[in-house]
């Protein structure tokens, strides 16, 4: 049975120990979920409705309420010692997201839309998302594949890996190794500063790549062929390559730099405690 | 063959001792001495909290990282407290090499009441190992976990990716479904 | 027996009860055999699997065991890089089968040219080592610390004041990632006051206190909205 929720109502849940609930929803309609504690896992189809499974563990309920943009769900604190609800959605793939959870995972799979993804004690997984794909945990990993548009990614305490992406990409770290696989993004930014950093992908003509760390390696991996002009700065460490670059003497603590190709793109990598290398892709 | 650590008069955890300082001097006979030692719990461990299949490249992985880290065993805990928080380490991580196959569980306060219920065949015995093994995967997990290794719910939590809420709820479960074997 | 109260005999058992529940509870077991039994019997598991001392394995592993340490000890065998280049192997083999067939397209004779010559790529060039004016960048230096010092003291003395209003994770986060950073940038002050010259080094000393601003900015928001 499907449910018709109207704009400005607000429907209570209560179950008690789980619920399967559909809501019709229009299409433009964004998804917000609050959640205290617990998961939330998000899949998606072509309808356009909401599926909620919610598994909660005592008494507790959860709360709907259809805004003139939203469909808003969240816990509804009763007087137990716990009142953690873990969630499965299955959501229209375009629908955009917004989920929070300070205690749990948080796990999009297939979305379309754009997801904004805040965790304080769990990790973050999207597969999917397109326009705006923003992440954030304290104390967590974050992971983000198949995702293109403008992507912001931020964990203080966990690693950060991406794998294939395009579009532009902000990632800021820093206690954890950064990895970014088949990227073809036309920019990216990475700042960590306990961690290395790993990039493999595609420079964009004219595109701008960043990547900084304090404490930490550097390793760049793009086809031959490519054109950039290459900053390196490191303190404290080596640079290894098998493209062909003759050096100067390097002075400590100094920056070089040097064109690849047409000189197109431009690279900055800076360590000041670790190495750099910067390899043709296989 | 016989070893000073052989000796009847030693406790378990002084024999353990000594056997570490040898090891960690590079007597692999030593090590081989811990090991027999540790080797059924740490297997019960790694069964509980794995599928059976996974256990024998973990066993190895655990006493060969053990060795490994040896020499940063302390004797501040007992050698078993170090080394099995050592072995959950590494069979979690174990874990995560097979966790996009794993079904994520919407609390199975279900399963286990099936289980317990579950007909089974009259004057077979089973023993409590084997309601342990009979015990729904995230149920075990937690049981194992906070139960015998004396993890807290929120490194549980954090471990198998659930909330601290489930975690208190699945051990409770699993407290009682086993308990009728203590009954009396 | 109500499960009102068998629900919170684990939660008793491990002291994890609020102290009105607790009460609540004892009160109850006075009068509730049942749960006095369930009680003692969830004490029996639980005594029960601490102490267990577990089955032996099917396989014996030593064999396995012995024959890596025997490997470590002849330097052979590093687990840690083993499982780290793993993942590189990984991407590359799709990658490694092209430049094979490649390579055979090319011929027999003169694949081993080319494993002798050059690969072909564009030759870079360094075209300049950045050599600034000596004293520009201790003055960067000089102007980030002024910049950034007043309104990092500020956020640092507004969460200290308001701690209590973040969760636990979040404070231990904070003081970590804020002790990761202190240390970053008492290294690279160390290290520009070795090199005062150095551009890089005054631009990553800036750089850190940029991201030390932005971590106590977020948190100082955060306890706004937890207020």
């Amino acid at each position: 049975m499907v449910v018709n929720i109207i704009a400005g109502a607000l429907m209570a849940i209560t179950i008690p120990q789980s619920t399967d609930t559909t809501f019709a929803v229009d299409p433009g309609l964004r998804l917000e979920l609050h959640n205290s504690s617990g998961y939330i896992v998000v899949r998606t189809w072509e309808r356009n409705e909401v599926r909620v499974r919610a598994d909660n563990v005592f008494r507790g309920g959860f709360v709907v309420e259809r805004t003139s943009s939203a469909l808003r769900i969240g816990a509804r604190r009763w007087d137990y010692d716990d009142d953690d609800i873990d969630y499965l959605l299955t959501v229209p793939a375009a629908m955009d997201l917004e989920l929070s959870s300070s205690d749990g995972d948080i796990r999009v799979d297939g979305t379309a839309g754009e997801v904004t993804a805040r965790a304080s004690d769990g990790d973050v997984l999207i597969r999917g998302g397109s326009g705006r794909v923003s992440a954030r945990t304290s104390d967590g990993s974050i992971t983000a594949e198949n995702v293109a548009g403008r992507i912001h990614l931020e964990s203080s305490d966990g690693d950060i890996t991406v794998e294939r992406a395009t579009g532009d990409i902000e990632i800021e770290a820093t206690d954890g190794t950064v990895e970014l696989w088949e990227v073809e993004a036309t920019s990216v930014q990475v700042d960590n500063v306990d961690g290395d950093i790993m990039f493999d992908g595609v420079l964009a003509p004219r595109g701008s790549y960043r990547l900084s760390t304090h404490d930490g390696d550097i390793s760049v991996h793009i086809p031959e062929g490519t054109g950039a002009r290459v900053q390196l700065g490191i303190y404290d460490g080596d640079f290894s390559s098998n493209f062909s670059i003759t050096f100067p003497q390097w002075p400590r603590g100094r920056r070089v730099e040097f064109t690849l190709g047409n000189g197109s793109a431009e690279l900055q990598a800076e360590t000041f405690d670790g190495d750099i290398s910067l390899m043709r892709r296989p | 063959m016989k070893s000073l650590t052989d000796k009847p008069e030693l406790t378990a955890t002084e024999a353990d001792l000594i056997d570490v300082e040898f090891a960690v001097s590079g007597d692999t006979q030593a090590f081989e001495r811990l090991y027999r030692r540790h080797v059924p719990r740490v297997n019960s461990l790694a069964r509980w909290l794995l599928s059976s299949d996974d256990v024998d490249d973990v066993m190895q992985d655990v006493f060969i990282r053990a060795w490994e880290k040896l020499a940063t065993f302390r004797g501040k805990s007992a050698f078993g407290t170090w080394l099995h928080r050592l072995a959950t380490n590494v069979i979690l991580r174990q874990r995560e090499k097979y966790r996009s196959n794993e079904k994520r569980g919407l609390g199975s306060s279900v399963d286990v009441m099936d289980a317990r219920s579950a007909p089974m065949t009259p004057g077979l015995k089973v023993d409590i190992e084997t309601a342990v093994d009979r015990l729904p995967e995230r149920a075990r997990q937690v049981f194992v976990l906070h139960d015998m290794e004396g993890y807290k719910h929120e490194e549980i939590a954090r471990e198998l990716s659930i909330s601290v809420g489930t975690s208190r709820s699945q051990l409770h479960h699993a407290r009682m479904a086993l308990r009728s074997f203590f009954a009396g | 027996m109500s499960d009102e109260w068998t629900d919170k005999l684990s939660a008793y058992l491990d002291g994890e009860l609020s102290q009105e529940n607790r009460s609540g509870l004892e009160q109850h077991i006075e009068t509730c055999e049942d749960c006095r039994t369930a009680l003692r019997q969830l004490r029996d598991v639980v005594d029960w699997v601490s102490e267990y001392q577990g089955r032996e394995p099917e396989r014996d592993a030593w064999p396995g065991i012995s024959a890596a340490i025997s490997e470590m000890k002849r330097g052979v065998v590093d687990l840690d890089s083993r499982r780290r280049s793993r993942r590189r192997v990984e991407l590359s083999i799709p990658q490694a089968l092209a430049a094979v067939m490649a390579l055979a397209v090319v011929g027999a004779g003169s694949w081993w040219l080319a494993r002798e010559t050059a690969p072909q790529t564009q030759m870079a060039a360094v075209i300049d080592v950045s050599a600034p004016q000596a004293g520009s960048t201790v003055a960067a230096t000089i102007a980030a610390a002024q910049k950034y010092g007043p309104a990092i003291a500020d956020l640092e003395a507004v969460l200290l004041s308001e701690e209590g209003m973040l969760d636990s994770v979040t404070v231990r986060v904070l003081r970590e990632q804020l002790a990761i950073i202190d240390r970053a940038l008492m290294e690279a002050q160390e290290a520009l006051a070795r090199d005062p010259a150095s551009d890089f080094l005054a631009d990553h000393y800036t750089g850190m206190m940029r991201k030390k601003l932005r971590l106590l900015r977020g948190a100082a928001r955060q306890v706004e909205v937890s207020s």
